[in-house]
């Protein structure tokens, strides 16, 4: 074969082995950020963190939010809830940056998977 | 709840090249490192596996005898470049509520590898039945398993069930029942091309039928889990405490992939059979 093109493939498998396995990471964060307490399911966003914190500040006797279900959670200690979805957020996105950064630097299929 | 309430059934019935046995107690011995739980394993192979596997004491607590299902001929690939047709006997799976020793069970196939916990949370639920339906495939390669045929229902993976001892279960398992001795009837209602008798299909039609045919996003309530689907074209090159390596398919080659701490579910049993070797040699 052309070793041109041999070059070209080469990258092509390289590119292709890079992409699936960032695909895989953002998967796994993504299910990392899901946090079951109680029985009931909540997927950690941003946006519940500040909802959440807003609670602690304003109403910190307890309040009532929904689940990714819609179905009603009373919350009675929300500063313990607040540390536990920081927790799921911090551990979730630590590992998404440490498997991330594993990749980035490698230049072959091999070093990728590390065959 | 204590312990004594909650373990993990597994099938396990051979053919003559598949040792569904020898993979119950790999995953046993997985299901104690990531779960710590109980776990019964459902077989008629007992004797074989007190002769060839005398260390399973080490994995499985409960060992209970049932006479082999009907079994129907199913294509098994190793890779892209061999298969073989052989007997599968996967129809027992509609006996597990009867069966099962736990009043909180989780069942889960023999060839469910587990790297996590999170399927622990299962018991922390107040639901009576889930089932596995959200799943991830180790290489986009054009399959698509989100529904048993392309004009009819989401696709339910029996792969992965928890249930129970409760009404809501029993009456899913009871319905099972009549689908499986109805086969060929409901499979032709709910448009499923494949002629052989499926768990997954199964259990899909009786959760549609009790969502009161509605494709239901209330109920059943998806399981934590996060199942990694590896197919049988694809090979396993190897397993460790955290890593899995394999090598994925895509049209008629391959692409190397790697995951850390998920749940795989690899159907390759003869790769799977084959690293389990050698993780026996040391037992």
């Amino acid at each position: 074969m052309d070793e041109r093109l041999q070059k070209a493939l080469e990258f092509s498998n390289f590119l292709e082995t890079q992409n699936n396995q960032k695909r895989i990471f953002l998967a796994q964060y993504k299910e990392n950020l899901v946090h079951y307490t109680r029985g009931h399911k909540f997927t950690v966003t941003q946006e519940l963190i500040n909802f959440v914190h807003t609670l602690s500040n304003m109403h910190p006797d307890g309040a009532i939010v929904l689940d990714d279900n819609d179905t009603p959670f009373a919350i009675t200690d929300i500063d313990e809830f607040a540390k536990e979805i920081i927790g799921v957020y911090v551990f979730a996105s630590r590992k998404y940056a440490i498997d991330y950064e594993s990749i980035k630097h490698h230049r072959s299929v091999q070093g990728l998977i590390d065959l | 709840m204590n312990s004594g309430d909650r373990g993990v059934l597994l099938f396990a019935f051979n053919n003559n090249h598949i040792d569904y046995a020898k993979q119950a107690i790999y995953c046993a011995k997985r299901i104690k490192t990531h779960l710590n739980l109980p776990v019964q394993l459902v077989t008629d192979s007992v004797e074989y596996i007190e002769s060839e596997y005398p260390f399973y004491k080490n994995y499985i607590d409960v060992v209970t005898y049932q006479t082999q299902p009907q079994s129907s001929m199913k294509t098994f690939n190793d890779g892209l470049y061999s298969a073989r047709r052989l007997e599968w006997r996967n129809s027992a799976r509609v006996d597990a509520y009867d069966i099962s020793v736990f009043e909180n069970t989780l069942v889960i196939d023999t060839d469910l590898l587990l790297f996590n916990d999170k399927l622990l949370s299962c018991f922390d639920t107040t639901e009576d039945f889930m089932i596995a339906k959200h799943h991830e495939l180790v290489n986009i390669n054009g399959i698509n398993f989100d529904r048993v045929s392309d004009k009819t229902i989401p696709m339910y993976w029996a792969t992965i069930l928890y249930f129970t001892k409760s009404n809501t279960a029993k009456t899913v398992f009871d319905l099972v029942a009549h689908i499986k001795e109805n086969y060929n009837y409901y499979r032709t209602v709910y448009d499923i091309v494949e002629t052989k008798f499926r768990n997954d299909f199964a259990f899909s039609i009786a959760i549609h039928m009790m969502s009161g045919f509605e494709s239901s996003t209330e109920w059943p309530q998806q399981l934590n889990s996060d199942m990694w689907v590896s197919t049988d074209r694809d090979v396993l090159i190897d397993i460790d405490d955290t890593t899995v390596k394999l090598l994925a398919h895509k049209s008629w080659d391959y692409l190397p992939v790697k995951l850390t701490d998920a749940t795989v579910h690899v159907m390759n049993k003869f790769s799977l059979n084959s690293f389990i070797d050698k993780e026996f040699e040391n037992e």
